[in-house]
């Protein structure tokens, strides 16, 4: 029984949106306050299935960049995704007309630029070409501006039935005038992914298209950098990564981010994330899944003194 | 419109462009309906026909004056029975002569008398409810609404005071809680919102108090329904072959009515609870002529929970409440008025930052009259509507922001109907409805500082308007048929923005193509449908039956919700230009019997339910303050099928009943999973209730209630994409609901200790353990990586109730 499982949570990414958010969050509040909802890890066998998927991000930042080519495992298995090492994989820079060819090692496979340089260029359109098993796959997508991270603060609060004593990151960025910016934002502990919070993903710093276009970002997602459960202690290195996303790598990303948590009364029918590389082989009925996007990224850090 | 019309997947006999075959219906309908009054008005001052004469009267209650609805009057010799109706009227034609009358009600003695009639006679009956009379703990008379008494299947009726026998959820009896406990209904877990009859959604359902519609039947999700038990009277259920005045839902009605208001003396009820506290008041304005309800209930959980709340959670807010009030007057012998409103909201605050309120109001005028003792009318006005409203405000980091949404669908609606006792072969009902819907999907405000940002949804309107009539025909002393039609006509109206959007592929969010506002609130698109209600019963012996129906139904308004439980803050949305009305049909059969010399009741029914054109959405769909949101809908194909079987035992000291539902629920909808049949979130094939009432003395009576149900369908990953540190579910087949929960089952126990009973007052006590051996029911499983080892990945079970519930009331009445 855990009475704490369902804090409230501005944060929580059982929500899409933040009305459904407040609602949400307010009303599994108060069933856990009522009745003790519980929720407990369970053993369960599911079949497991293979499917061969891109994991594709290349940022703008200068060096090297990889993408990887993977058989994927089934959801419980505890092994790791397998490397795909035989393809042929060449990004292009369509605005430049420029070939970069991606080649295997370890696991990924990388083009490094010198240490200087970067591929990723705002306001370029690239394309991902893999030739894999007698096929080849297309995806293009644009690398869009990020504004930068302004700046990060802590304050340290006192357990107050929904948040445990610690210390509570902000972070501030200020939305880029003019046009609808989609942003993906993440949290780092001690420089590793902190699993106790949600990656947010965002429309100019707001939910919705049109509500906050060149303002400061609301202060839910300002704040989803913290889990209430687990706030910062004093020596922790507080990260935070925000990138730009194109539209149809933010509903990607949206969608992949309902999946990650959707349980609860107003669970939503799971859905799959979108692929974006097409195979343009006549007769072939290869698929590959996963997502080739072009991101801004920009980061900030924080020691809790 | 001509656009939808092309489209027309309805094989309706009155869809057309013109509406002229409607109105050429319309006017036969009215052409009969006159006929049939003249020859009415010729009846009243002799003989209803070839010497006969009429018997007629109200049935009510002798202690406090309420009606008695479905109140079994039979008359020997003759073996001629009928039913009060719903304002307790019964009409009997009989040649001149002696007879012995029986009128029986469940709960209440029965009572005998000798008429003689050599002219119309007109009774007013007051029956003595066992109960007011305090001796026997055994319950003697037996008759009301049920299988063996209605020509039509699918019918379930239950009354308040057996409701406040069984088990229930932290003390406080509940008409929905009790509903589920019937053949056919369920829901998708504890603590959802709503319920699905015979694997229908849960919008599907029509649910009326005192005849205005009910948008959202919940008090804090699904845990509590809006009715307050004191001051409902009678809930009636009908799963299929509704009679002809309902229309508007494709699965089911619930008609709820409340009380009048005891006319004879002030009476005071109340109850006391570990959740909240009711109160109710009732007293005649005039003895005998008019009288008056009035009941509240508010819960105090925040009160309670505030000692273990720290910090900012001690401004935590969170309860709700409703105002149930009805009035009646009894103008003369031949008029009476109703007035009866209900005003109900929850409130959620947290934090002070967030603050969500959702309520229903509604009202309801009704006007029945006498034309004479065959010709009853009743004319209803009604309102409802349905609103939330969720602000959010922080000043955190002295940076001011705030959230501020609203929403509401109000409803307006006349219905007339008129019951005709043309004889004791027939009794013809007929009349015509109108319902004005606006609907307002909602203003969103962002401010940011000093900036504020909109997003505002304008109104929505939309008309349905229906004729109907039904006649209940003797045809033989062994077969009944109950036929009727309705003719029903919906128009999307404008003074609004009209969407049109580009074909895409299905399941793909679909591209807009243009807008256009149309500022004339006249018909945008127009849909009209004939759906016949047909039923027909056979007595194959003295209490066995077999019986058959077919109806069809419509509907106009469709819940948007694509979540497990719907939200408070789902919203209802109109057919319109781009979504079109649903259509049901349902075909069913069964079987009933009351074994000679016993007290049981055991039925069979099964029926096949086609759907077409039920709502579904794509694949992470944006249903909330989206101008666009029609192009996040599907429109598939739906079937559920299935046998439901009872043993029901309503007299003695033991009482209760078991009932079985095997059944099957589908959907097919191009553009989910690859366009096969799949599960709905309502099958679940297997369910038994059992229900078990124990009046061990005049002090203490027991009940259990059992449920067990197959798990509900769920969509379960069988791969992962680990893609930037985040292991996302991936479900390869792209086929829904192919796995299930676990089973669910549940047992509920509830004593009923009477306290003293003194001349004034009387006071019980109901003790209650809800989910007594504390089994924690999947609600749903959901997955997520670990939060300190992101390399494991875990299944994770939530129990909404995850213990027993232990509960406490104290009961008062004065």
């Amino acid at each position: 029984m855990n009475f704490s499982s369902n804090k409230i949570k501005f944060s929580g990414r059982t929500l899409r949106s933040p009305r459904s958010a407040a609602a949400i969050v307010i009303l599994l509040a108060a069933i856990a306050m009522i009745l003790g909802s519980c929720e407990k890890v369970i053993p369960l066998s599911l079949p497991a299935n293979s499917l061969t998927y891109l994991d594709g991000f290349i940022t703008d930042k200068p060096g090297v960049q990889s993408v990887k080519l993977l058989k994927s495992v089934g959801y419980l298995d505890n092994g790791n995704p397998q490397p795909l090492s035989n393809a042929n994989i060449t990004l292009t820079d369509l605005t430049l007309g420029k070939d970069y060819a991606f080649g295997y090692t370890n696991g990924a496979y990388s083009y490094d630029p010198g240490s200087a340089v970067a591929i990723g260029l705002v306001g370029h359109v690239y394309r991902l070409r893999v030739n894999y098993s007698g096929a080849s796959y297309e995806a293009r997508d644009t690398l869009k501006r990020i504004p930068p991270i302004d700046s990060l603060n802590y304050t340290y609060k006192k357990d107050d039935g929904n948040k445990k004593d610690g210390y509570y990151v902000s972070f501030f960025a200020v939305d880029a005038p003019g046009a609808s910016d989609y942003y993906w934002i993440r949290a780092y502990r001690n420089g590793q992914r902190n699993g106790y919070t949600f990656d947010q993903v965002s429309i100019d710093g707001a939910y919705r298209e049109d509500t906050n276009d060149g303002l400061e970002f609301i202060y839910p997602i300002r704040q989803a950098v913290t889990a209430n459960d687990k706030p910062y202690l004093i020596g922790d290195t507080v990260g935070v990564v925000m990138r730009s996303l194109s539209k149809s790598s933010y509903d990607f990303m949206n969608i992949s981010l309902v999946q990650l948590f959707n349980g609860g009364l107003f669970a939503t029918v799971m859905a799959n994330a979108p692929a974006n590389l097409v195979n343009q082989t006549a007769g072939d009925k290869g698929r590959i899944y996963g997502w080739f996007g072009m991101v801004g990224e920009r980061e900030s850090s924080i020691i809790i003194k | 419109m001509t656009r939808f019309f092309a489209k027309d997947p309805y094989p309706s006999i009155c869809r057309s462009g013109t509406h002229e075959r409607l109105r050429s219906l319309c006017f036969l309908f009215c052409a009969l309906m006159m006929f049939h009054s003249n020859r009415l008005y010729s009846q009243t001052t002799g003989p209803a026909r070839s010497g006969q004469f009429t018997f007629s009267g109200y049935l009510r209650d002798a202690v406090n004056g309420e009606t008695l609805l479905n109140a079994t009057i039979s008359i020997s010799p003759g073996g001629i029975a009928t039913q009060t109706n719903a304002y307790g009227f019964f009409s009997i034609a009989l040649a001149p002569g002696k007879y012995k009358v029986s009128f029986s009600y469940t709960g209440y003695t029965l009572l005998q008398q000798d008429i003689d009639i050599s002219k119309d006679l007109s009774l007013n009956v007051s029956l003595l409810s066992t109960a007011a009379q305090l001796q026997e703990v055994t319950i003697t008379a037996e008759k009301k609404l049920r299988r063996t008494n209605t020509v039509a299947l699918g019918i379930q009726q239950m009354d308040m005071s057996r409701i406040k026998k069984m088990p229930s959820f932290m003390g406080e009896p509940d008409v929905l809680k009790a509903l589920l406990t019937m053949p056919g209904v369920t829901s998708a877990g504890d603590g959802a919102a709503g319920f699905s009859v015979r694997g229908g959604n849960t919008d599907e359902n029509l649910i009326l108090l005192d005849e205005a519609p009910v948008f959202n039947s919940s008090h804090l999700l699904g845990f509590f329904s809006v009715f307050n038990p004191d001051a409902v009277k009678n809930v009636t259920l009908y799963k299929s072959a509704f009679p002809a005045e309902y229309g508007g839902r494709t699965s089911s009605v619930l008609d709820i009515r409340m009380k009048d208001g005891n006319n004879q003396r002030l009476s005071v009820n109340g109850g006391i609870s570990n959740i909240f506290s009711r109160i109710s008041l009732e007293a005649p304005i005039q003895k005998d002529k008019s009288s008056f309800i009035i009941a509240a209930r508010r819960s105090y959980i925040d009160f309670l929970a505030k000692p273990f709340l720290k910090g900012d959670n001690k401004n935590n807010v969170m309860y709700f409440y409703d105002l149930t009030a009805k009035a009646n007057w009894k103008l003369n012998e031949k008029n009476t008025l109703y007035l009866s409103s209900y005003i109900g909201q929850d409130v959620f605050s947290f934090g002070g930052q967030a603050n969500l309120k959702w309520g229903n109001t509604t009202g309801t005028f009704r006007w029945n009259h006498l034309f004479n003792t065959r010709l009853f009318l009743n004319t209803s006005l009604y309102y409802s509507r349905y609103n939330y409203s969720l602000l959010f405000h922080s000043t955190d980091d002295n940076i001011s922001q705030s959230y501020d949404w609203r929403s509401n669908i109000k409803t307006y609606g006349v219905k007339p109907t008129l019951t005709w006792f043309l004889n004791n072969h027939h009794q013809i009902k007929a009349g015509a409805g109108i319902i004005f819907y606006d609907f307002y999907p909602g203003q969103g405000i962002l401010s940011n500082g000093q900036v504020k940002n909109a997003v505002t949804l304008i109104d929505r309107y939309g008309t349905e308007s229906s004729l109907f009539a039904e006649d209940t025909w003797k045809i033989t002393p062994k077969i009944q048929l109950q036929a009727g039609i309705r003719l029903t006509r919906y128009d999307y109206l404008g003074h609004t923005d009209l969407y049109y959007f580009r074909d895409t592929t299905p399941g793909v969010r679909k591209p807009l193509d243009h807008t256009i506002y149309k500022d004339a609130r006249t018909p945008v698109a127009t849909w009209t449908f004939a759906e016949p209600r047909v039923s027909l019963r056979y007595e194959i012996e003295k209490n066995e039956y077999i019986k058959a129906g077919y109806s069809r139904s419509t509907q106009y308004i469709h819940l948007l919700s694509n979540t497990a439980s719907p939200t408070p803050i789902d919203l209802y949305y109109p057919s319109t230009n781009n979504i079109r009305p649903s259509l049901t049909d349902q075909f069913s059969a069964g079987w009933v019997m009351i074994p000679r010399g016993t007290q049981w009741e055991i039925s069979a029914e099964a029926f096949y339910k086609k759907m077409n054109d039920v709502l579904d959405f794509i694949d992470n769909a944006d249903l909330n303050l989206n101008p666009k949101v029609e192009g996040e809908l599907l429109q598939g194909k739906g079937k559920s099928y299935g046998i439901e079987l009872e043993v029901k035992k309503e007299i003695g000291r033991w009482q209760g009943f078991a009932n079985y539902t095997w059944s099957r629920s589908w959907r097919k909808t191009t553009g989910i999973g690859n366009g096969d049949w799949y599960r709905s979130l309502y099958d679940r094939p297997n369910i038994l209730n059992i229900s078990v009432v124990y009046s061990y003395n005049s002090k203490w009576t027991f009940s259990a209630n059992f449920n067990y149900s197959s798990g509900t369908p769920a969509t379960f990953p069988d791969t992962r994409l680990d893609i930037q540190g985040l292991s996302i579910p991936f479900n390869s087949s792209g086929n829904r609901n192919t796995y299930r929960l676990p089973a669910y089952n549940r047992l509920d126990l509830s004593a009923i200790m009477k306290g003293h009973q003194g001349k004034k007052l009387k006071q019980e006590w109901v003790f209650g353990l809800y989910n007594a051996y504390a089994r924690p029911n999947a609600y749903s499983i959901y997955f997520r990586q670990n939060k300190d080892n992101p390399s494991i990945k875990e299944a994770v079970r939530l129990s909404i109730l995850g213990t027993v519930l232990p509960s406490v009331a104290w009961n008062f009445n004065f």
